[in-house]
């Protein structure tokens, strides 16, 4: 994996392989332009069968161009997508039958129930009767669609468009599921239920790639996450990764002390490595610019013999937001 | 979520069996419960039961305005349903479905077809439903059956072709619907009276097949009429990897047909001319071969390749190639051209020939040559930026001829055509023959130097997608 303090200078490798399998997608050196307005510049990377993917990035940063073109609504300037390993110019139909694509929008239609809704849909993929009926039965089983069957799909709340949305998405049984802002303008009753799918497919084994502004949320879901910004890709790594990931080479740790946390700052100063950056109540909180592990036990080690009575020792995770912000800045 | 097992299993809809489109079944489930279109076909029969009432209240002798208002009311219902088509696809635009839509199984021929059938049924059901009133009036008396069987099915083919226009025209934005509906409406009136030139005939029929020879013409026509508008349509949605272009240019190149039958029949000046006038809807098809960039998609063009070189040149010609699509509208408009010198060995026509040519083929070659002047816009914007600069010109020329300017001005023609060639036709009178075929040549000659090497790498490129290789295309 890329961690997120490397600067990625295109065209941005892709991160290592995480299972024994082929990657499911494969995206490599994919540019967009449209006239003399680049919105994707560049962007490789692999999703690997079953992994859920995050897809970060500011407006107008190349989410949602890098995701209609992996749903095969718009092409690449240059550049290839291949999925399940066939070329998105060259076999769309057969790419198209392994996704599954949810725009930020869901389109409904006038005068239809829900039954009708996916009846519609399941005909359109080509499914025939009896398994047109199971299938049905299955995604609405799945999105608890039951109650609303008879309800008109125009009339539906955000939340249970959301889940009749899902259900579509899912008729015709795909492996690669991919979520444009599924969460946006959700309740956070919705926004529950919406993760708790997220989690029920990918335990089905589905491969999702999502978007979304609420980092935190991609951050409990995605096994992976990728930065977008101003076109370029500037991170493909795991939440942990950025949570515990540094800053400039540096991670800051807590330290709580039983007696005289003003010491510490004291400590800190004269300690290679180490360097002080306030004063808690029961103890402080230092920057540390060691990477070895083997170098911050030592240090430890000392803090202890040098008598102070450590209640606490823990390297500070950073939320996902700052991280996102820390690395933006850090690349202008 | 919850256990499947626990959930009774909904009972899916089974009103339409399974090899309807799916469109279809779309459509007529949402017309049913469309208020609209009840609330207006109640209000329509309404209309006939007083019109009824008021022909059974007057005279014989006004049979023939009663028969006018029947047809009135008719045609103006019939039109009303027909614009109806200008949202078809449009509404899946706005509603965001039409991307989920070309998700599925559908292909983009699929979609339009069953948005055309779906809107042609409406049609069939509203002639059907006002076929009882037909007949009550011949008991107003003043009816001549014949007249009526042609009017009827001159409703349903202009029916045909008209739904399929509005349906093209519905996979495009507000504007150029507005610009179209318009055509459409010109459409109106220059079809039907193109057509029954064509068929050599007037509303007088005295024999059954002469009846039979207009409906077999309109007929004909409506269904290449109606196909090349949704191939048009059809090809607006699809993606890179369907090849329509191939469909809508033999089309286009069907309806170059009746003229050189015309030719071959020895047929008079009028018949010859009423044909070249019905085959202008091609006209379409030539812009959109030049205006459609080359597919990308090497599924495209392969199966070409089985027919070797010839299939190769074929793909170029009739594939998505818009190097090709340039061949193929000069390949086009000689054919169209053709049949009427070779008939009355005009020479100037010639001129006209060379100078639409390069109406069509200008703008596309400074486009190429002038892409740092709009670097912003992409091709198609920059296109119609010197469409309209061509348009400006020529209503120069329109201004200078109204104003008796043509003798004082005898250069400007020669200036002007080099950026809008027309206006050579208009103010050719300016010039001796061989002047004017001399700028319209050199005007087309520059044309094609600047779009020779555009052409030929477009070519090298269809080349070798043909053979499964990916080819760079000319940007």
């Amino acid at each position: 994996m890329i961690s997120s303090d490397q600067q990625i200078s295109p065209p941005p490798l892709p991160a290592a392989p995480v299972s024994d399998q082929p990657p499911l997608v494969s995206v490599r050196n994919l540019h967009r332009a449209f006239g003399n307005v680049h919105a994707v510049r560049g962007i490789s990377f692999d999703i690997y069968p079953g992994q859920v993917v995050g897809f970060i990035g500011a407006n107008g940063a190349g989410k949602t161009t890098t995701m209609r073109i992996l749903a095969t609504l718009d092409l690449p300037s240059h550049g290839s997508v291949t999925i399940k390993g066939h070329d998105l110019r060259d076999n769309p139909r057969a790419v198209r039958a392994a996704i599954g694509w949810m725009p930020d929008a869901y389109g409904a239609y006038d005068h239809m129930t829900v039954l009708e809704y996916l009846d519609f849909y399941a005909r359109a993929c080509g499914l025939k009767k009896h398994q047109r009926a199971e299938r049905i039965d299955d995604v609405m089983a799945f999105a608890e669609l039951g109650p609303l069957a008879n309800r008109m799909v125009n009339k539906l709340s955000k939340g249970m468009g959301q889940r009749v949305c899902f259900g579509r998405m899912l008729l015709h049984d795909p492996e690669f599921l991919i979520l444009d802002e599924p969460a946006a303008g959700l309740d956070p009753k919705a926004r529950i239920e919406f993760k708790n799918l997220v989690r029920l497919l990918s335990a089905r084994g589905k491969t999702l790639f999502i978007s979304s502004h609420i980092l935190s949320e991609l951050g409990e879901m995605c096994d992976s996450l990728l930065f977008i910004d101003n076109g370029q890709l500037v991170h493909h790594g795991s939440a942990e990764t950025l949570k515990t990931g540094t800053t400039n080479g540096t991670a800051t740790y807590c330290i709580h002390v039983a007696d005289h946390p003003e010491k510490l700052a004291e400590w800190a100063t004269v300690q290679p490595g180490w360097e002080p950056l306030e004063t808690l109540r029961n103890g402080a909180r230092l920057r540390c610019s060691l990477s070895k592990p083997e170098d911050i036990a030592a240090s430890l080690r000392r803090l202890v013999l040098d008598g102070h009575n450590v209640t606490e020792f823990h390297r500070e995770e950073r939320r996902l937001e700052d991280a996102f912000v820390e690395m933006i800045k850090a690349r202008k | 979520m919850s256990d499947p097992s626990q959930i009774p299993p909904a009972t899916i809809p089974r009103d339409f069996p399974d090899w309807l489109s799916p469109t279809i079944v779309k459509e007529v489930r949402q017309g049913l419960r469309s208020h609209v279109f009840a609330i207006a076909f109640m209000l329509l029969h309404l209309l006939l039961i007083f019109w009824c009432l008021g022909s059974i209240a007057g005279s014989a002798s006004d049979s023939s305005g009663s028969n006018a208002v029947f047809w009135a009311i008719f045609f103006v219902g019939l039109a009303a349903l027909i614009f109806r088509g200008l949202g078809a696809v449009r509404s899946e635009i706005r509603g965001n479905t039409l991307e989920l839509l070309q998700l599925t199984r559908q292909s983009a021929w699929k979609i339009i077809f069953g948005k055309w059938s779906s809107l042609l049924l409406q049609i069939l059901l509203f002639i059907a439903s006002l076929l009882p009133y037909a007949v009550l009036r011949y008991f107003f008396g003043a009816i001549e059956p014949m007249n009526d069987i042609f009017l009827f099915s001159f409703a349903l083919f202009f029916a045909v072709i008209l739904s399929a226009f509005v349906t093209f025209i519905s996979c495009y934005g507000i504007w150029l619907s507005i610009i179209a509906g318009l055509f459409g409406l010109s459409l109106l009136y220059f079809i039907p009276v193109t057509l029954l030139w064509v068929g050599g005939v007037s509303l007088d029929f005295e024999t059954l097949g002469q009846l039979l020879g207009a409906c077999a013409v309109l007929a004909g026509y409506a269904l290449v009429y109606a196909a090349t508008f949704l191939f048009l349509a059809a090809g607006k949605i699809a993606s890179v990897s369907d090849n329509l272009a191939t469909r809508k240019r033999l089309a286009a190149l069907l309806l170059l047909l009746p003229p050189w039958i015309a030719l071959l029949a020895e047929a008079d000046k009028e018949i010859m001319f009423s044909t070249m006038m019905a085959a202008l809807p091609a006209a379409i098809v030539l812009i959109d071969a030049v205006l459609t960039p080359t597919s990308p998609a090497i599924p495209a063009f392969k199966p070409f390749n089985r027919a070797g070189i010839l299939g190769r040149l074929t793909a170029f010609l009739l594939g998505p190639s818009q190097g090709g699509g340039i061949l193929f509208s000069l390949l086009a408009l000689a054919l169209f051209f053709s049949p009427l010198i070779l008939q009355t060995g005009d020479r100037d026509l010639f001129i006209i020939a060379l100078s639409t040519a390069s109406t069509l083929l200008l703008p596309f070659a400074l486009t190429r040559l002038g892409h740092r002047l709009f670097p912003r816009m992409g091709f198609l914007g920059r296109y119609f930026i010197f469409v309209l600069l061509e348009c400006l010109l020529f209503a120069v020329a329109v201004l200078l001829r109204a104003m008796d300017a043509v003798p004082l001005l005898a250069g400007t023609a020669s200036v002007l055509s080099y950026f809008s060639p027309l206006t050579l036709l208009f103010l050719s009178d300016s010039g001796s023959w061989t002047t004017n075929f001399g700028i319209s040549f050199t005007i087309f000659f520059l044309v094609s130097i600047v779009l020779a090497p555009f052409v030929i790498r477009d070519f090298l490129a269809v080349n070798r997608m043909c053979r499964g290789e990916r080819g760079e295309l000319p940007r």
